[in-house]
């Protein structure tokens, strides 16, 4: 993953690679000066040259700034940790979702670009959502003379537009009360677009997963457990997290995450729905006391009140294999103590 | 820093945390050495279960704490007329992206008495050194899942300065203002490798005695099959 250098931008995408192979440009850095020419020049076909100058160069030092905070900034990194788990619940409807963090645009935190299938259609439209998350107690649409936080998102949806392009902008903040004051004064130029959601924050993901029942549900959604405990869903949200953080976060493929977390051991992300052999299914039933579930690829256990427990190894993997074979290998009147050791 | 030693812990308290340390104590000693631990940590509990009028606790430790730390404590508390209800967790400790460094520890399974009457307030959760608290964090949240004890004592023989306040962030005021710290020493340094210095002698789980934390989850403790036998009898 990551190994494609896509530069998501207001406009589109490109790949820098082919770019610069094409341009004969050097390296990263001249990809970027020519999304600043592309960017300059859409700016321009719709607004007069001083004003298409100003929003240009503010453009270019808010995508630097963005660059520069976002590795510190765990609200963005919780936020997107929610919209990925959302987005792999959404993951058959489309196998092209991708993600993108501090992107070159004017609404630039994080940027969604769905891969829906429509019926009776043909070919696959794409859709995009813009965010702007912010981690603060206080906000205000306009107060900001030089260039109120309105503004971003005014350009972004007027100037995609008028490209037929089309998209919908969030503004995501953490204070509840923050959120009230905001949703009842968009400006009127934005309010068809734009929307302000809440997301609580937290200290850390774990506590984040326990307060902010949002997150939670959403875990739970993909996760392949019934009921599943906060340590799981803790499990599963640090999983997303670090295959998040290893990407180069530029046009990440959902599939492309799912894969990743895919090589953790446990992961406890749904998987297809798998059934045990009728030999195993009939040697586990035979044990006094002991019960089990299978479900989305994972085995779960119960022995008499006192006693549960989830295999880390999903069903069919090499690990779940040698349980099997050892539990075949037992002679007839199998009791839970023979195999309990082998149970993780 | 140098570590600090707690003002009630007395000479054999110190020799007991230097037998830890000392590279020459082979496994069967560390777990003995782990099990006088437990008494001790268990005598200066016992002082505030008889202060709050409280005789009987939940005992939640890791699986590979529970024959030796949580023995010693379990062994005290059950002489001093105390009932005991036992609850002990594997947890499978990783880290999934090493340049973020968040650590999980998933239980992979649970062992829980079953109690019959009136429910203990006081849990008792105690781990052999607390560092990160990621461990303590997950079993501790997974307990209050299913019960709501009053008083939360966090009782381990080394804690890292820290950690009390990480492990306090990770929960509610409502549920960290319950919390009471049993500990003997506390330190302020750790290794590249993240073991505290000096700790509890580097990793416990090969000081125990088990090859890795593979093998320290396939194991039964024997204080998980007496209890099961005793339910078992009681059924």
């Amino acid at each position: 993953m990551g190994s494609k250098l896509w530069i998501c931008f207001w406009g589109g995408v490109i790949n820098a690679k082919k770019v610069s192979v094409r341009l004969g440009l050097q390296n990263a850095e001249e990809c970027l000066i020519l999304i600043y020419m592309i960017s300059k020049g859409i700016l321009k076909k719709k607004y007069p040259n001083e004003i298409a100058q100003a929003y240009f160069v503010y453009l270019a030092n808010k995508h630097r700034g963005g660059v520069n905070n976002s590795k510190g900034n765990t609200y963005e990194n919780f936020y997107t940790v929610y919209k990925i788990a959302q987005e792999i619940k959404n993951h058959s409807k489309g196998k092209n979702t991708s993600i993108t963090s501090q992107a070159y645009a004017f609404v630039d935190d994080l940027v969604i670009e769905y891969d829906r299938k429509y019926k009776n259609r043909r070919r696959t439209r794409v859709k995009k959502s813009f965010f702007q998350i912010k981690d603060v107690s206080d906000l205000s649409w306009t107060s900001n003379k030089v260039h109120p936080l309105y503004k971003d998102f005014e350009i972004q949806y007027s100037v995609l537009k008028s490209t037929n392009k089309s998209c919908k902008q969030y503004l995501v903040v953490s204070n509840k009360k923050l959120h009230q004051k905001l949703s009842l004064s968009i400006p009127k130029s934005i309010r068809n677009h734009t929307n302000v959601e809440h997301f609580e924050t937290a200290d850390s993901l774990s506590k984040l997963i326990v307060d902010n029942a949002v997150i939670r549900n959403t875990l739970a959604s993909i996760c392949a457990l019934k009921n599943p405990t906060i340590d799981k869903l803790v499990t599963l949200g640090t999983i997303i997290l670090g295959a998040w953080d290893a990407s180069n976060k530029q046009r990440v493929r959902i599939a492309d995450i799912i894969e990743s977390c895919l090589d953790m051991n446990p992961n406890y992300i749904k998987g297809k729905e798998q059934t045990i052999s009728e030999e195993l299914t009939n040697r586990l039933k035979a044990i006094k006391g002991f019960t089990f579930t299978v479900l989305h690829g994972y085995l779960s256990w119960e022995y008499n009140k006192t006693d549960k427990g989830i295999m880390s190894c999903r069903i069919g993997s090499k690990e779940f294999v040698q349980f099997e074979d050892y539990v075949k290998e037992q002679k007839e009147g199998l009791s839970f103590d023979q195999i309990e050791s082998n149970l993780i | 820093m140098a570590r600090i030693i707690q003002d009630w812990v007395d000479k054999g308290g110190s020799n007991l945390l230097n037998k830890l340390v000392d590279s020459n104590t082979n496994a069967t000693e560390y777990r003995n050495t782990m099990y006088e631990l437990g008494v001790l940590l268990a005598t200066e509990i016992i002082k505030s279960l008889c202060k709050n009028n409280k005789n009987s606790v939940h005992l939640a430790c890791t699986v590979e704490d529970a024959d030796f730390l949580g023995k010693g404590i379990a062994d005290t508390l059950d002489k001093a007329g105390v009932f005991v209800a036992l609850t002990v967790y594997w947890n499978n400790t990783f880290v999934p992206n090493e340049e973020n460094k968040i650590s999980i520890a998933p239980i992979i399974k649970e062992f829980h008495e079953q109690i019959y009457g009136s429910v203990p307030e006081v849990l008792i959760i105690v781990k052999s050194i607390i560092s990160s608290s990621c461990v303590v964090r997950t079993n501790l949240t997974r307990f209050i899942e299913e019960e709501s004890p009053q008083q939360i004592y966090v009782v381990a023989p080394v804690i890292l300065s820290g950690s009390k306040e990480s492990l306090e962030k990770e929960f509610s005021t409502e549920i960290s203002n319950r919390f009471q710290y049993y500990y003997l020493a506390e330190d302020s340094e750790k290794t590249v490798n993240g073991y505290v210095i000096p700790g509890v002698g580097g990793n416990v789980y090969e000081r125990l005695g088990f090859e890795n934390q593979n093998d320290k989850n396939k194991f039964v403790p024997n204080i998980v099959k007496e209890r099961r036998n005793r339910q078992s009898m009681l059924l």
